[in-house]
Order: C-alpha cells, then sequence, then structure tokens
C-alpha cells in the first residue's frame, strides 16, 4: 500500500488536534538524533504506519499506545483501501520494556509527523 | 541513536530556512580554546564551517552555515583536543526562527474594525500575531489576535482614537516542533480614524532618531559657553591676580638700581658710597655716647681696630672684593658682579 490516495487535509487535521500533543506528553521533552526523514506525504506516512504499528524490542507496547491508536483508526478512516491488518504481539524476547527504547521510537515518530506536514503531497 | 549532546551554552537558530546559525559561549568546559564545527546533509561528508566569527577574546565563538529545506542536518562541535562538544542531527527548519512580516498595510473598515494584512512567507505552517494596544498605553497594555497568512481583523475598536499595531510570525508546533521559535516584532505603526488623524500626530510617540542629533549640538553650546565665562573670567584683575603667580619685584629693595642705573650694581654701589653719611665728629660720639677711659692691654696690643676705607677693604674666600654699604655686605668678583 503505498498511501497516495489518503485525504490528507483529514490527516493532518487529526495529527495537528490530536495525535501531535499525544506524543508530545509521552515524550516529556526528550530528545534523540534523528534517524529516519521522509520527502514527500506519502513516503511519510509509509514510515509513520511502519513505526508506529509494530511493536520493537524493547517496546513492545507501542502499538498500544494512544497515539499509535489514533494513528491507526485516521489511516483506516481517510486512507481507502487500507489494508487493518493483524500485528504480531511480540514474542518473549520482546516482552521486556526499555524506557530508553520507547521515547526514542516515540521521537522518531514524532519527527517524521513533523516532515510529513513540510512535505508536498 | 543517541540523545542529543546538549549545552547550556550552544544556540541553533535557522534564519527563515536560509541559513543556519551555530553560536556557542567561551564555557568552563574548555578553557576559551578555539571549538570547531562540522556539518552535513544527509549522508555526505562532514564538511568545515564555511564562516566563523570571533569572539572579542579571538576564539571562534559562532558558525553560520546555509540552510536547506530537507534532509537531515547533523552538526558536531569539538574542542581543540577532538572531543565532542555539542552533537545533533535533525532538520534545519527544528530551528526556525522566521523573519518578520513585511510591507504590513493596516486599514479601518467600514464596521469600525481594523484589517491588518502582509505578503507570505516562503514557507507554510506558520501563525501570526497582530498585537494593537491604544497609543501611550503601558508597554504590557497589548492585546493578542491570532490566525493563520495573510491577514487579520481586530475587532472592537475607536475611530475617534489612536492605535499602535505589531505583527510577527511564529511557526506552529506540530509543523516544526518546540524548539522553532518566533520572529522579531515588526517595528510599532500607528493608526488613527480619518476625523482623529490630527490627535495622532499632536501627541506622537518620542522617536528615538532625534535624540542622536540634538545630543552633539547641546554638548557643543555648553562647551562654547564654558569657554566664554572663562575668557571673561580672566579678563578681571582680581581672577588673574588669584591665579597668576606674583613675581616679586627687586626695585624696592633696591632704591635706584634699575630706574638709574639700568641694573648696573657697580655703578649702584659707587653711587651708594658716595651718598653715604659722612663720619661722626668726636663731639657727637659724646653726644651719643658718653666717653669711656680708655684702657690699654697690659700685652700692649690695641683692643680698637679702625676701619679702613673701601679701595682697602679684605678680599672674601673667592677671591671678590667684600663692599660694606648700609649694613649689609656684598662680595664683587673680578668681573664685576655681585654675589649674595
Amino acid at each position: 500500500y503505498n498511501f497516495s490516495n489518503c485525504n490528507f487535509t483529514s490527516i493532518t487535521k487529526i495529527y495537528c488536534n490530536i495525535i501531535f500533543h499525544d506524543l508530545t506528553g509521552d515524550l516529556k521533552g526528550a530528545k534523540f538524533e534523528q534517524i529516519e526523514d521522509c520527502e514527500s506525504k506519502p513516503a511519510c506516512l509509509l514510515k509513520i504506519e511502519y513505526y508506529t504499528l509494530n511493536p520493537i524490542p524493547g517496546c513492545p507496547s507501542l502499538p498500544d499506545k494512544t497515539f499509535a491508536r489514533r494513528t491507526r483508526e485516521a489511516l483506516n478512516d481517510h486512507c481507502p483501501g487500507y489494508p487493518e491488518t493483524e500485528r504480531n504481539d511480540g514474542t518473549q524476547e520482546m516482552a521486556q520494556e526499555v524506557q530508553n527504547i520507547c521515547l526514542n521510537q516515540t521521537s522518531q515518530i514524532l519527527r517524521l509527523w513533523y516532515s510529513f506536514m513540510q512535505s508536498p503531497e | 541513536a543517541a540523545a542529543v549532546t546538549s549545552r547550556g551554552d550552544v544556540t541553533v537558530v535557522c534564519h527563515d530556512l536560509e541559513t543556519v546559525e551555530v553560536t556557542w559561549g567561551s564555557g568552563p568546559d574548555h578553557h576559551g580554546a578555539n571549538l570547531s564545527l562540522e556539518f552535513r546533509y544527509g549522508t555526505g561528508a562532514l564538511q568545515p564551517c564555511p564562516r566563523y566569527f570571533l569572539s572579542g577574546a579571538g576564539v571562534t565563538s559562532g558558525c553560520i552555515l546555509p540552510a536547506a529545506r530537507a534532509g537531515l542536518l547533523e552538526l558536531a562541535l569539538r574542542d581543540g583536543g577532538g572531543a565532542m562538544v555539542f552533537k545533533a542531527r535533525q532538520r534545519a527548519s527544528a530551528w526556525l526562527k522566521p523573519r518578520p512580516p513585511w510591507n504590513v498595510t493596516l486599514l479601518w473598515t467600514p464596521d469600525g474594525d481594523v484589517t491588518v494584512s502582509w505578503p507570505a512567507h516562503s514557507y507554510l505552517g506558520l501563525d501570526y500575531e497582530v498585537q494593537h494596544r491604544e497609543s501611550n498605553d503601558d508597554e504590557d497594555a497589548w492585546q493578542t489576535t491570532s490566525g493563520p497568512c495573510c491577514d487579520l481583523t481586530v475587532g472592537g475598536l475607536d475611530p475617534a482614537r489612536c492605535y499602535d499595531f505589531r505583527v510577527r510570525a511564529s511557526p506552529r508546533a506540530a509543523h516544526y516542533g518546540l524548539e522553532a521559535q518566533p520572529s522579531e516584532w515588526t517595528a510599532v505603526t500607528r493608526l488613527s480614524g480619518a476625523a482623529s488623524a490630527a490627535s495622532c500626530t499632536a501627541s506622537p510617540a518620542p522617536s528615538p532618531a532625534l535624540a542622536p542629533p540634538l545630543l552633539p549640538l547641546g554638548c557643543g553650546l555648553a562647551a562654547l559657553l564654558t569657554l566664554s565665562l572663562l575668557l571673561a573670567a580672566l579678563r578681571l584683575r582680581r581672577v588673574k591676580d588669584a591665579l597668576l603667580p606674583c613675581v616679586p619685584d627687586p626695585s624696592g629693595s633696591f632704591p635706584g638700581l634699575f630706574e638709574k642705573h639700568h641694573g648696573n650694581f657697580q655703578a649702584w654701589i659707587a653711587d651708594a658710597q658716595a651718598t653715604a653719611p659722612p663720619a661722626r665728629t668726636e663731639e657727637e660720639d659724646d653726644l651719643i655716647h658718653p666717653k669711656a677711659k680708655r684702657v690699654e692691654p697690659e700685652d700692649g696690643t690695641s683692643l680698637c681696630t679702625v676701619p679702613r676705607p673701601p679701595s682697602f677693604e679684605p678680599r672674601g674666600p673667592g677671591g671678590g672684593a667684600m663692599v660694606s654699604v648700609g649694613g649689609a655686605t656684598f662680595m664683587v668678583g673680578d668681573s664685576g658682579y655681585m654675589t649674595l
């Protein structure tokens, strides 16, 4: 799925009014170097979806966070044809939560949203 | 990814998405040594700072480099020993500070509102703040109206009054993050309704531009007046006598030396001797002092000494003749000059 047919205006409103505040609330001012960037709105949504809805070692709970659920809802509602697939809840080695890993991942996601907002469609 | 290395004295500002300015203070960690900055966008090679600026101590205190609107900017600040002092990697726009709005236009509407408009910046994600206050109000009396580009309407104003307006651009946090900062305010613009134009101009805000030209003129006039008074005071005899040292006049001690003999001391001495009173006769001595019985010493030497004439005066230690005039004794050198 390439996210080209998404309603970017609606997704922008949801991000500005809800998701942005959830992300900054979780971060509480923590700063990390930015790893990923993107140059267009479809490309940014592709990375945002990947980093938000897939658990990673040290942060299996990320897909269950508030901002993640709202991101999933926005994509489902405003990206025609977006497949809502079942996600792996993580294996045993992912069970342990590491705060710094979760914060870093959240920071990367927020910066991808910044790039989404600054990028053309 | 590592957390951003943070120093309290390192500041990064992206001016209008055109240049990035990195400044650092002379922190205690590097003891005033030169710091060096390298940067890159994306995965390119690190490049040295293209333009440093120096502090008063002659060490680097900042760097200016070009800004790119896309791609990740990596900054690496190191001390003289190569140790990392500051490191960051994010879009340059995360440090955005827009330029102030320009060509701002203020117009009264028929409803008594004021429409404020300005041209758009070359990038999105900005909100604008328009502040207004009644003219001559306190500095803190500004009221704010916010909104998107490129015009805002301020309502509830009285066309009979005078108002001050200023505008600035503010990056949206959801677009650029929390490190972006608003622009400076525009210069204050004064606005009045058509009927109250005279009252606005009657009491304009004091312009700082008027102060500098008047100050040198006032100082010059004060200096000129002081000099005039000083010159006038010097003309007064009392002031002159008080300020100027008194030179003693020798004519009082040597009457006739300068007036009659033009400073010729030899002639003055000769004249003084000629006018000396004659020696007293024996009768005059009896009248003044009773004559005592003369007693001769037993060894035959005389107790009295008869004074010799001037031509037989004894010689002084320097070889000059000793001259006594009026009770004062002087030595006249071989050259004819008097020495005291």
